[in-house]
């Protein structure tokens, strides 16, 4: 189910009225029911596999619990990791490997006829088998396992953050499923104002911008170069309007639930370095990668050789996580670069212990943001080929009318919004209103949203 | 639900008075939006209707009607198909072109169902089909199927409600949907209450409406905005292959057609070769598969021109022939209707 169809504008009124009407045990079975039925929309076949994944964890979680040896727990947890792997590479990444192991032996002369998986990529999958894999290592690095099969099977499942994350943390989200839940008006306002908000910024801002973006990157040779810019600028827009939109209602039905889902984003365009974008953007998958890649791999512990290694390796996979995809790959490679070299120049000069004065600071924002951008021409560009004709044309200033120029207004309000003091802290003002004129706003963007979307339109990290 | 203790106020009195806000903010929407008047662009109010309105004033039946969308309103010229067709059956021909600038195969069925309503019906119909109106996408269908209703709006009509349904035609609210927020609301109303729809419903097409949201004519446009300009605006091109709203109306207006004598031909409009495929592959091959169960079912077959019989200079925004590409068009067809006409045995009615 998308959170932007007509479907969860049902589901959610429903939802919650079922959900507080209920209390203890029901209300989480009900929380479970809701989520799986949430999932089922979408393709109910696939429910046994979040159950699957979900039985692994926990039956792994358990047997932790109860076993001391050290080689035990080893096998235990390395088992948990390759199931969990295991299912993310038969349905996401088979035909991957297949077809790249199929180009490598035609390359080398070797015609092979490899068999392919006709499977789709189910919803979510990556999502919730990295969040029910950490699980089981936080328990094998100690932390207690769950004794309820339904609180952790809601813990994997509940439906916000089913999809698209944020990827919970099992010793962030557990407690709160076990604690007697009561509906806060603060927490019921500012529910209803991130559901909106999130609501806006996909259907409107995000949905507007792919309109431009779709028709430049099927063909960036028929743009100028200008246009090619708009385009990559305004896609920068669209992937951050896009996925902060979705965690903004994730975490306000949480919020609607009596849940605190982890924030996602943090103003990332205002990073002034590859580090810092990575400590705002996608907050819950990077930090994932840290725990439990990029350290366990060594971290920095291991000289500086060691470190870019790990860090190349973990920005790699993380790439490879988003998709199928060599480009997805390079997108991740290429961060891997961007931190490498972070870290080389860091080494280099040395820790500062001052922070960069403001006109610094703005030049640094401005570059991060247009290496970012480039990063994007890869994860967004379908082949390898629109990526070199959008390379070619981004230098090429010579000619050609400058299409998108409305697009360019709503890029500068994107960003003007970035910039949007946090002092004005609409949502802390919106929480402040009398109960009716939260509604009225409410419908007032409701309005805005029937008549500013241009299409129904998923997600772009629902097919991750 | 839980309950309020004397010193804590009641937890639902928030959500309560927010939902109130929120449905009354809807309400007041409403109202103040059924207030907004578009302007015409392009297109015409009530075509359809006044098309049939030239067939029933015509002074005598029409020997050929062709019914279709834009392709064939603007492709086929009826004062060359009844001269060169007259030429060669050496006898008067009577043709009449009652294609719509917009409209879908919904409209076709439509304006089928009320010419033979008034009693007179011609002797061969030729019914346009292309990727564009037949495979089309939940939402194109109903946009298309909006216009047709509204082209129609004095036929009584019932409509299927689609899951979906609802929420589209909420959305058809939208400045760039084409309609006036009345219709939308009459539909949405309609949809809610599961009534027969009597439609009186106004349309207001405003198709530049994607033009000029990219900036320029909808002549300017290279060709892939023209044909991708409904995928670009977020439609996937995953259609519904052989059952869909324009589908079934295509196959209602063939046997309406047929019930009556009429002999039926499908006709595929030709498009620049400097035009886009419709939409995308998916798109394409539910077109493919759609023609293939209508050609199975009906016996009909698909007149397609000879690929090259009309250069791209004719068309004036890739998709739509020029006079000069609807006269080469017409030409050709004109044979195809004299050998129809020839075949057909029963005399036209006077």
């Amino acid at each position: 189910m998308l959170f932007n169809s007509p479907a969860f504008a049902i589901f959610l009124p429903v939802m919650l009225l079922v959900y507080w009407a209920l209390r203890g045990r029901p209300r989480q079975w009900a929380l479970l029911a809701g989520s799986y039925f949430f999932y089922s929309v979408w393709d109910w076949r696939f429910t046994g596999l979040l159950v699957l994944s979900t039985a692994i964890d926990f039956v792994c979680g358990r047997v932790l619990d109860g076993c001391a040896a050290p080689r035990r727990r080893k096998a235990i947890v390395t088992a948990s990791v390759i199931a969990n792997l295991g299912i993310l590479a038969g349905f996401k990444y088979f035909n991957f490997f297949r077809d790249s192991a199929a180009a490598l032996l035609s390359a080398c002369g070797f015609g092979a006829d490899l068999p392919m998986l006709h499977v789709i990529l189910p919803m979510g999958i990556s999502f919730y088998t990295f969040q029910s894999m950490s699980y089981t290592i936080d328990v094998y690095r100690g932390m207690p396992a769950e004794r309820s099969f339904i609180a952790f099977a809601t813990y994997v499942t509940c439906f916000p953050q089913l999809v698209a994350g944020p990827i919970m943390r099992a010793q962030d989200l557990l407690p709160q499923l076990h604690e007697e839940r009561t509906l806060a008006q603060a927490d019921f306002s500012t529910g209803v104002f991130r559901v909106f908000r999130g609501l806006f910024k996909k259907m409107v801002i995000a949905d507007s911008l792919s309109i431009y973006v779709d028709m430049v990157f099927a063909d960036p040779g028929d743009f100028s170069g200008i246009s090619c810019w708009i385009a990559l600028y305004a896609y920068a827009f669209q992937i951050y309007m896009d996925f902060s939109g979705y965690t903004d209602v994730a975490v306000g039905a949480g919020y609607m639930l009596g849940l605190r889902m982890t924030e996602n984003f943090n103003l990332p365009y205002l990073a002034a370095s590859p580090s810092e974008f990575w400590r705002r953007w996608h907050i819950t998958l990077s930090t994932w990668l840290r725990d439990y890649l990029y350290i366990p791999l060594g971290g920095s512990r291991s000289g500086l050789r060691r470190t870019m290694r790990n860090l190349f390796l973990t920005m790699a996979l993380g790439g490879l996580w988003h998709g199928a995809a060599w480009t997805f790959v390079a997108w991740g490679v290429y961060h891997g670069v961007l931190l490498a070299a972070q870290r080389l120049v860091n080494a280099w000069r040395g820790p500062s212990p001052v922070a960069d004065p403001f006109p610094l600071r703005a030049l640094k924002v401005l570059g991060m943001f247009h290496l970012t951008c480039l990063g994007w021409l890869l994860f967004r560009a379908q082949d390898w080929a629109t990526v070199q004709v959008m390379l070619a044309r981004l230098v090429d200033f010579s000619s050609g009318e400058i299409r998108g120029k409305r697009i360019v207004l709503i890029v500068v309000a994107c960003a003007l919004a970035h910039l949007l003091p946090g002092a004005w802290r609409l949502g802390e003002r919106f929480v402040r209103l009398p109960a009716f004129v939260q509604g009225s706003l409410a419908g007032v963007c409701m309005w805005a949203l029937i008549l500013l979307n241009p299409g129904v339109k998923a997600f772009i990290y629902f097919q991750f | 639900m839980g309950s309020a203790s004397p010193t804590q106020p009641n937890p639902l009195r928030q959500p309560a008075w927010i939902a109130l806000g929120f449905f009354i903010a809807l309400v007041a929407g409403d109202r103040l939006l059924a207030r907004v008047k578009l302007p015409r662009v392009y297109g015409s109010t009530n075509e359809c209707r006044w098309k049939c309105e030239l067939y029933e004033s015509a002074p005598r039946t029409p020997d050929v009607v062709f019914i279709g969308s834009s392709y064939e309103f603007y492709g086929v010229r009826p004062d060359i198909i009844d001269a060169e067709a007259g030429a060669l059956l050496g006898r008067e021909v009577f043709s009449l072109n009652l294609a719509s600038s917009a409209a879908s195969l919904l409209t076709e069925s439509l304006t089928v169902r009320r010419m033979l309503a008034a009693g007179r019906a011609p002797q061969v119909a030729y019914l346009g089909v292309s990727p564009r109106g037949a495979a089309t996408t939940r939402r194109e269908w109903l946009v298309w199927g909006m216009r047709g209703l509204g082209d129609a709006r004095d036929l009584p009509l019932t409509v299927v409600a689609d899951g979906d349904m609802l929420w589209e035609s909420l959305r058809m609210a939208a400045f760039r949907s084409n309609f006036q927020f009345q219709d939308v609301r009459l539909m949405t109303l309609n949809v809610l209450v599961g009534a027969p729809l009597v439609p009186v419903m106004k349309t207001e097409h405003d198709n530049r409406g994607w033009a000029r949201w990219i900036g320029g004519d909808r002549r300017d446009l290279p060709a892939w905005d023209v044909t991708r300009g409904l995928s670009a605006m977020g439609v996937d091109g995953a259609a519904l292959a052989a059952d869909n709203i324009n589908g079934r109306a295509l196959r209602r207006a063939v046997d309406d057609l047929r019930r009556a004598g009429v002999v039926v031909r499908l006709l595929e409009m030709p498009v620049a070769g400097s035009a886009a495929p419709p939409g995308m592959d998916s798109q394409q091959s539910a077109y493919a598969a759609f023609l293939d169960a209508l050609t199975r079912e009906t016996g009909l077959d698909v007149l397609r021109p000879p690929p090259g019989l009309v250069p791209d200079e004719h068309f004036f925004d890739h998709l739509h022939l020029g006079p000069d590409g609807a006269a080469l068009l017409s030409r050709w067809l004109a044979v195809d209707v004299a050998r129809t006409l020839g075949a057909s045995s029963r005399p036209a009615e006077s």
